[in-house]
């Protein structure tokens, strides 16, 4: 889904400015979200206003990586896809 | 805006060398969301500047107040009924027995008080941005939320004179609920999830509406100056032409009554110094007879100049932007034709074209609201009083000036140039500064806080200059303003409104400068840059150059001299100490009264 890549790239890279696009790969969501909890929650709230998908900090905290916050979210815009037919 | 798009904008370099402007965020909760649209949407206003936000402590807004005020050039205090009393939020778990209301309303009352007094303070040295609470109130009372219950209704009595108080100053400004209420209902702005979790209340809608609102009322967009208005179809129903002045009709029936508002509504505009003209396809008599009508809802004079005949409508709009002296961006343009404000939008692209929505009330509705918007002002001056008197009777003076020359001309007007120095309460001094684009020295806009920062420099030097002549009064048509050393006078800014063109005016504000201030400079800086709307400034200093500038220069006092015209004028500068010094507060000690130069 490189719509979805790139777009969750942009809001991480938002929420958290002095990561680079290179360093997304390596990075540890749990950790980001507990060294800086007002950018965690800022980007829970953009990832809910771009793709509908209420997180919490819980829910970002349980993530040790992009692809799994790519696949939470992958997993709600299905879930969203499936409550709007 | 949305929230990925705020933190996009966020994430912009600033210009280099850019001007900090810091701006405290006052409020008793987490700013987080709303302080990221706020920061934005002052990013977005001011591309040339540094804005830098600054947020408080939690639960402490009337510490954040003197806190902040004291730190920042501007403040902004969104108030929210948990700054009042806490028990009116959800994190503090006070009581909401019906015995405890009395208290809640006392609590409330004392809070409102000593907020007011704290942001009026605040205001005495830098603006402040309010918005009284915003958010519902919980349902705290005994009767169910379809009854407005007595202390709901004396909580909201309570804001609205805190309201009341803080309108009346006119260094404070307050976002309107009612504009609040049209962007996001009071049922979307609350989130309870987000105030529990984060301590911000709010949710991303009225977050970023919040924030629009205290960024407009910090950076105001452009002001229309002028409206120009087709006749037929649009400020009466029918054509005058066909069936007489008699018979169009703006009252009474149905269709009509719009055109009715529409003339009720422009006159509003006149009445706020708005300059008003008509364009209209037509014969001139029965034109003529409708607007002598007596029952008009719109005094006649306050079109000017009245543009009637059968050539296209931009020429006539072309020749009202050549009386009113200014470009088309700052004018709109109404009609009722698609094809003539199609015409006119080719002719002149800069101009904003609205069409009268004939028998349509709600988009008349819209319509007038948008105007306003276009064309409101913070306050009413006294110049807005004389603007559209003064550009009919400047007219006067050109016909005399293309007759006789323009020395014998301002000679035989007797023209009278007031100087003095604006202080923080000169409202038209910052309005001139921030408006006028063809006499501007470098284009430069200040915010409300450079402005009274400025005027608290001990080095700065400002003039303000008004006129008036046989053919009436201009008012406040000129500001300068410079900072001084010695010798040294560097002017950094220097407007003069387009109504006060060719009347050596600006020859006197140099001549008071090289003349009066003690010690005179032998030289004066000036931080000129062309814009793309500074010609008529460019060519004034030319005449007292080698040639136009194109950057910041110099003019020494023997080159003035020389150039510079005979004087024509009467000058007076009450109230203008000599040797340079700064008035001292409201009592200033008088120069010599007046200097006769003619």
């Amino acid at each position: 889904m490189p719509d979805l890549d790139d777009q969750l790239q942009r809001c991480v890279l938002c929420a958290f400015p002095a990561l680079t696009v290179e360093s997304l790969d390596r990075i540890n969501i749990a950790q980001l979200a507990a060294s800086d909890s007002l950018a965690a929650v800022s980007l829970a709230a953009i990832l809910g206003q771009e793709f509908g998908v209420d997180l919490d900090m819980d829910d970002l905290r349980a993530m040790d990586s992009l692809d799994a916050l790519r696949a939470r979210i992958a997993r709600g815009v299905a879930q969203e896809s499936r409550d709007a037919k | 805006m949305k929230l990925l798009e705020a933190f996009e904008i966020l994430r912009r370099p600033f210009v280099p060398e850019a001007p900090v402007v810091r701006v405290g965020l006052a409020c008793g909760f987490t700013p987080l969301h709303l302080q990221t649209f706020l920061a934005a949407r002052l990013r977005s206003a001011w591309p040339g500047k540094n804005v830098q936000l600054e947020s408080g402590h939690f639960g402490d807004m009337a510490g954040n107040i003197v806190r902040l005020s004291q730190r920042a050039d501007a403040l902004c205090a969104p108030i929210e009924w948990t700054d009042l009393d806490r028990r009116l939020g959800i994190r503090s778990l006070g009581q909401w027995a019906a015995a405890d209301l009395p208290d809640i309303l006392a609590t409330v009352e004392s809070e409102a008080g000593r907020l007011t007094q704290a942001l009026l303070r605040a205001a005495e040295s830098r603006p402040v941005y309010a918005a009284l609470p915003t958010l519902p109130l919980p349902p705290a009372f005994p009767q169910a939320r379809w009854q407005a219950a007595h202390a709901e209704s004396r909580l909201r009595e309570i804001s609205a004179a805190a309201g009341t108080a803080l309108a009346a100053n006119p260094r404070i400004r307050l976002v309107s609920p009612q504009w609040l209420d049209e962007r996001v209902p009071p049922g979307r702005r609350f989130d309870p999830t987000s105030e529990l979790r984060s301590g911000c209340p709010y949710t991303l809608e009225h977050a970023d509406a919040l924030a629009e609102g205290l960024a407009l009322a910090m950076a105001p967009p452009p002001v229309a100056k002028g409206l120009i208005t087709d006749l037929d179809g649009t400020l009466w129903e029918g054509l005058v032409g066909e069936i007489g002045a008699a018979n169009v009709r703006w009252a009474e029936q149905t269709n009509a009554h719009l055109h009715g508002l529409y003339q009720r509504f422009l006159g509003s505009l006149a009445s706020a110094g708005v300059m008003l003209a008509v364009a209209s396809k037509n014969d001139p008599d029965p034109v003529a007879a409708a607007l002598s009508r007596p029952d008009l809802l719109i005094t006649p004079s306050s079109f000017f100049p009245v543009e009637v005949g059968w050539g296209p409508k931009s020429e006539a709009v072309s020749r009202i932007l050549s009386r009113w002296n200014i470009s088309a961006r700052d004018v709109v343009f109404v009609d009722d034709s698609r094809w003539e404000l199609e015409e006119v939008h080719t002719r002149h692209p800069e101009m904003e074209c609205f069409a009268f929505p004939s028998g349509d009330a709600a988009a008349l509705w819209g319509l007038i609201g948008r105007l306003r918007d276009r064309c409101g002002k913070a306050g009413v001056s006294a110049e807005d009083a004389v603007r559209i008197e003064s550009v009919r009777r400047s007219g006067l003076y050109h016909q005399a000036r293309a007759a006789e020359g323009q020395e014998s001309a301002l000679r035989r007007a007797q023209g009278v140039i007031t100087l003095s120095i604006p202080g923080p309460e000169d409202e038209r001094a910052f309005e001139l500064i921030n408006k006028t684009n063809q006499f501007n020295l470098n284009g430069g806009r200040w915010t409300r806080a450079e402005w009274l920062a400025f005027l608290r420099r001990p080095d700065s030097q400002l003039l303000a200059a008004a006129y008036e002549d046989k053919f009436g009064p201009l008012g406040k048509v000129a500001v300068l303003a410079g900072t001084r050393q010695g010798r040294s006078l560097r002017v950094r800014s220097w407007v003069m409104s387009c109504r006060a063109f060719s009347r050596q005016i600006e020859h006197e504000c140099l001549r008071y400068l090289f003349h009066h201030l003690q010690p005179g400079p032998d030289a004066i800086e000036f931080d000129f840059a062309p814009t793309p709307r500074n010609t008529p400034t460019r060519e004034f200093l030319a005449t007292l150059l080698d040639s136009a500038p194109s950057g910041p220069f110099t003019l020494p006092r023997s080159a003035f001299e020389s150039r510079c015209p005979r004087p024509v004028h009467r000058v007076a500068a009450p109230g203008i100490l000599e040797g340079g010094e700064r008035p001292a507060g409201a009592c200033a000690v008088p120069l010599q009264g007046e200097t006769e130069h003619a």
